[in-house]
């Protein structure tokens, strides 16, 4: 019988608002595996990334009273709660030191890099690398790694007016790709 | 403004993908709901995001969901207590008895919950009132 539950989003929001667990089940079940593939984009180990899908479903439910839904999708907002919590998980120290010691053992042993999954055959990734060098190069920085409009401009050393102007004509360029 | 312009400007996508400044989402949020033509393009963004996602999909961990489970077990509202008809109804059903024989139904119908916390306070109190005789009585034995 709960096998053919399906429940509409407004529906689900209410039942997660109301704090029942077969609301919780049935959005682990529906949206894990879509929101992993966002995470894993960003967080490209797929423990670590798994830690990153723990941690965005307990935010998911304990954050739920602030999703309003006159400002968009549940989705778009659980992909968002995703997407920070891997870009801070990169961005924290511990990854850091990981990363450096990885790359320390790929380059003794060359053994590293099983749980690697190649991030620029999946989703959002995938879309993203069909673009031109220099739009690839501000989503990269926007989007995966979290960086500000600012940020940006000082990091590639061009025009603040160039970077917003860029990254607009690759996110026209990304809805067109993404729609195929 | 010409709306044609600003759906093709990118900043719908901006403001979908979190990309947007606050001031730059408050603008897309104020515009969408003067024209319906941009709400539509932020919803079908949203939908082929979403689609692109699903289509993508990652299976997590095994053990994934039952770890989540175990994690928020005590943030659940248990089935037990939501079966449970709401104390309410007793409420809204006081209002229509007129006869004694009504108003032993709705007695009754008390919530089994409300009997096991009015118990718990009677007991608390016999307690307490136990307490404060046998103390006594430790003092008288040993002044």
């Amino acid at each position: 019988m709960e096998a053919t539950l399906k429940y509409s989003e407004t529906e689900l929001v209410q039942l997660l608002k109301q704090r029942q667990q077969s609301a919780f089940s049935y959005l682990y079940d529906n949206y894990s595996g879509a929101l992993l593939s966002v995470i894993v984009g960003v967080v490209a180990d797929t423990e670590l990334a798994n830690d990153v899908l723990q941690e965005v479903f307990i935010k998911i439910w304990r954050q739920i009273e602030s999703y309003d839904d006159t400002k968009g999708r549940l989705f778009t907002w659980m992909l968002n709660v995703a997407r920070n919590a891997s870009i801070d998980t990169v961005r924290s120290k511990g990854y850091q030191n990981s990363q450096q010691n990885q790359e320390l053992t790929e380059t003794t042993y060359n053994a590293g890099g099983t749980t690697h999954i190649q991030t620029d055959q999946i989703g959002l990734r995938k879309v993203v690398h069909q673009l031109k060098e220099e739009y690839k190069v501000l989503v990269e920085l926007a989007y995966f790694q979290g960086f500000t409009q600012d940020e940006i401009s000082k990091i590639l050393d061009i025009p603040l007016g160039t970077v917003k102007t860029r990254l607009r004509t690759a996110l026209i360029q990304l809805r067109t790709v993404i729609k195929q | 403004m010409n709306i044609d312009n600003y759906i093709s400007s990118g900043a719908i996508e901006s403001y979908v993908l979190g990309l947007a400044t606050a001031q730059e989402a408050a603008e897309v949020q104020q515009l969408s709901l003067q024209y319906p033509e941009i709400k539509q393009a932020i919803a079908d963004f949203e939908a082929s995001l979403e689609a692109a996602a699903f289509a993508n999909a990652i299976t997590p961990a095994a053990s994934s969901k039952e770890k989540l489970m175990f994690a928020l077990q005590d943030e659940f509202v248990a089935p037990s207590i939501t079966n449970i008809e709401p104390s309410a109804i007793v409420v809204a059903m006081d209002e229509n008895v007129t006869t004694p024989e009504q108003k032993m139904a709705v007695v009754r119908k008390m919530n089994p919950l409300r009997f096991v916390a009015a118990a718990s306070i009677i007991l608390l109190i016999v307690s307490g009132g136990l307490n404060i005789y046998f103390y006594s009585k430790y003092d008288d034995f040993y002044l």
